[in-house]
């Protein structure tokens, strides 16, 4: 397998990654700030949710949802709207158990795919590709946040399909709640590997004791997000957070 | 636990056999949109995000091809994350696919050989009914259909930069994807004809599930035929939509179309009649889908006599 790279968790506090003989810097470069990241963090017993966020008010509203569901799309189209960006595919939560948590940006950009920069007329902000031959582009949101935010909602994503219309709406119960977030802990092998599962439960009630966690269904459709910004910005006003960035 | 691939080139009653499956051991027809949604495809992309430890989409469909084999052997060792349902009974996971049964650069079986799977159902249908209904399903006219099943390049999700929900699957001709499923040598192959399921439903059923190491009582298999049965399926997409038919832009068409064989002699003319059964005459002809128009075997061109040199 050495031919085709991997990155693995290593004694701690490090991570080996072992490129294929020959590979360019730049094309190591994704994988280093993102799988190996990913790695450091669930050594270091971080909280991380596979989610991008943005800044609503001065505080830290959360996207989160499976691959290709549209997270990043959708904090690249509020930070174009003003919302400050604060993370993209993975979103480290601080926490100490009697706080509300916090998300800080990481400095690190959107990841968006051609069609995305496209469709949200982006362009003008693609940066350098994260891989050569991916068509996938760094872009560099409209306003990014310095400062930790508190912690006010988490949105889970997921698919309008015919039973189940657009729309937000909170879960069943706090356990569904609790539940929903542990689904997108990034990399839950990850979690598993660490024996870091009983973090999580207790991460996952934290948080839905302290934010507002809510289901939004979406339809994966570019043309739809003005009305999921629409949605969402009735749905801060309705929870007392500031629809305005 | 088990694993069955179901494997079908597109529009030869892959989603029907689920649902037989599904209503096994239901006590009432099951909602169309309560199947089971995530991981019942191989290619789906959570079982490679998972199994992975990283984002799949930043691979090419190329180097995600490398990976595949591993991953499927990973997911039939360890069914991954619980909130990942399959289709399946106790102790099965019968997993569909639309890919044709080939090999990646490094020469692997793309599914994993033995590794990925312990055996494979492999659904066929008439390639003359197969057309009408993957031009309704691409939304593109029958011929495009029917050029689309001549393609050996033929695939989903083969695009580069946008993301789609699967990796990507070479379908390649319906001849070749299907003679690649019979052919192979890796895994047990269970055939079925979709004619023969609609004729015995109950009797087919049964020996696909017997071939799975399932035996399910006469009357489980009689009653999920009962609530498979096509009208039953028909009748609540017209009510409520099915979530697997995802593009809203369907215009009125049906996922759950006709489900009849042979429908075809109405559907086609003449000349798409004869253009399917010349170019999958000899994979037909050993299925049993005798062609209509007379004709030879394709065969291959003969090879051009060496020219003279001219003095």
């Amino acid at each position: 397998m050495a031919d085709r790279g991997r990155a693995f968790p290593a004694a701690h506090p490090e991570a080996h990654a072992l490129p294929p003989d020959g590979t360019p810097a730049e094309e190591i470069v994704a994988f280093l700030i993102g799988p190996a990241i990913g790695i450091l963090l669930h050594q270091r017993k971080r909280i991380v949710l596979h989610a991008s966020a943005v800044g609503v008010g001065g505080k830290a509203v959360v996207f989160c949802g499976p691959s290709g569901i549209g997270k990043s799309t959708l904090a690249a189209a509020l930070a174009q709207r003003g919302y400050p960006f604060l993370t993209d595919d993975l979103c480290t939560f601080t926490d100490d158990g009697a706080t509300v948590p916090t998300i800080a940006p990481d400095g690190r950009d959107i990841k968006l795919w051609t069609q995305a920069i496209e469709r949200l007329d982006l362009g003008g902000s693609r940066g350098a590709p994260v891989r050569s031959k991916l068509g996938k582009f760094h872009v560099t949101p409209g306003a990014a946040h310095a400062g930790p935010l508190a912690l006010a909602a988490v949105y889970a994503l997921r698919r309008a399909h015919p039973g189940l219309s657009p729309g937000i709406e909170p879960p069943r119960s706090i356990v569904t709640a609790a539940a929903m977030l542990r689904r997108n802990v990034y990399r839950p092998l990850l979690v598993r590997h660490f024996g870091h599962k009983a973090d999580y439960f207790a991460a996952a009630s934290g948080i839905v004791r302290h934010a507002g966690v809510f289901l939004l269904t979406v339809k994966q459709d570019f043309g739809a997000i003005p009305d999921i910004v629409t949605a969402l910005e009735r749905h801060w006003a309705d929870i007392g957070l500031a629809s305005r960035p | 636990m088990k694993t069955v691939w179901l494997a079908s080139y597109p529009k030869s009653g892959n989603t029907w056999f689920r649902f037989l499956v599904a209503n096994l051991g239901a006590d009432e027809p099951i909602d169309i949109n309560d199947l089971a949604h995530r991981n019942t495809i191989a290619s789906g992309r959570a079982i490679f995000d998972y199994f992975l430890a990283f984002d799949s989409s930043l691979l090419t469909h190329d180097e995600l091809d490398l990976l595949r084999p591993a991953v499927h052997a990973a997911a039939a060792a360890d069914s991954g994350p619980a909130d990942i349902e399959a289709d399946g009974v106790p102790g099965m996971s019968l997993i569909k696919t639309h890919d044709a049964y080939t090999a990646n650069a490094a020469g692997e079986p793309i599914l994993g050989g033995a590794r990925g799977a312990d055996g494979a159902i492999v659904l066929v249908r008439d390639p003359r009914d197969v057309a009408p209904s993957l031009a309704n399903h691409n939304r593109s006219t029958i011929d495009e259909a029917i050029a689309s099943m001549a393609n050996p390049n033929a695939a989903y999700c083969f695009a580069q930069g946008r993301e789609y929900p699967q990796v990507r699957q070479l379908l390649s001709t319906w001849s070749r994807h299907v003679a690649s499923w019979l052919d192979q040598r890796d895994i047990p192959v269970h055939l079925i004809r979709y004619e023969d399921l609609l004729a015995s439903p109950a009797e087919v059923f049964a020996a696909a599930m017997a071939f799975c190491g399932h035996e399910a009582p006469a009357e489980a298999i009689g009653r999920a035929v009962r609530f498979s049965h096509f009208d039953r399926l028909q009748s609540q997409e017209r009510e409520k939509g099915f979530r697997e038919w995802l593009d809203e832009d369907a215009g009125g068409r049906l996922f759950f179309r006709q489900g009849k064989a042979g429908a075809w002699t109405g559907e086609l003319s003449e000349a798409q009649v004869a253009r399917i059964e010349s170019e999958h005459r000899a994979v037909m002809t050993r299925l049993g889908y005798g062609p209509v128009t007379p004709g030879r075997l394709a065969a291959p061109r003969p090879a051009a006599a060496p020219r003279r040199r001219r003095r």
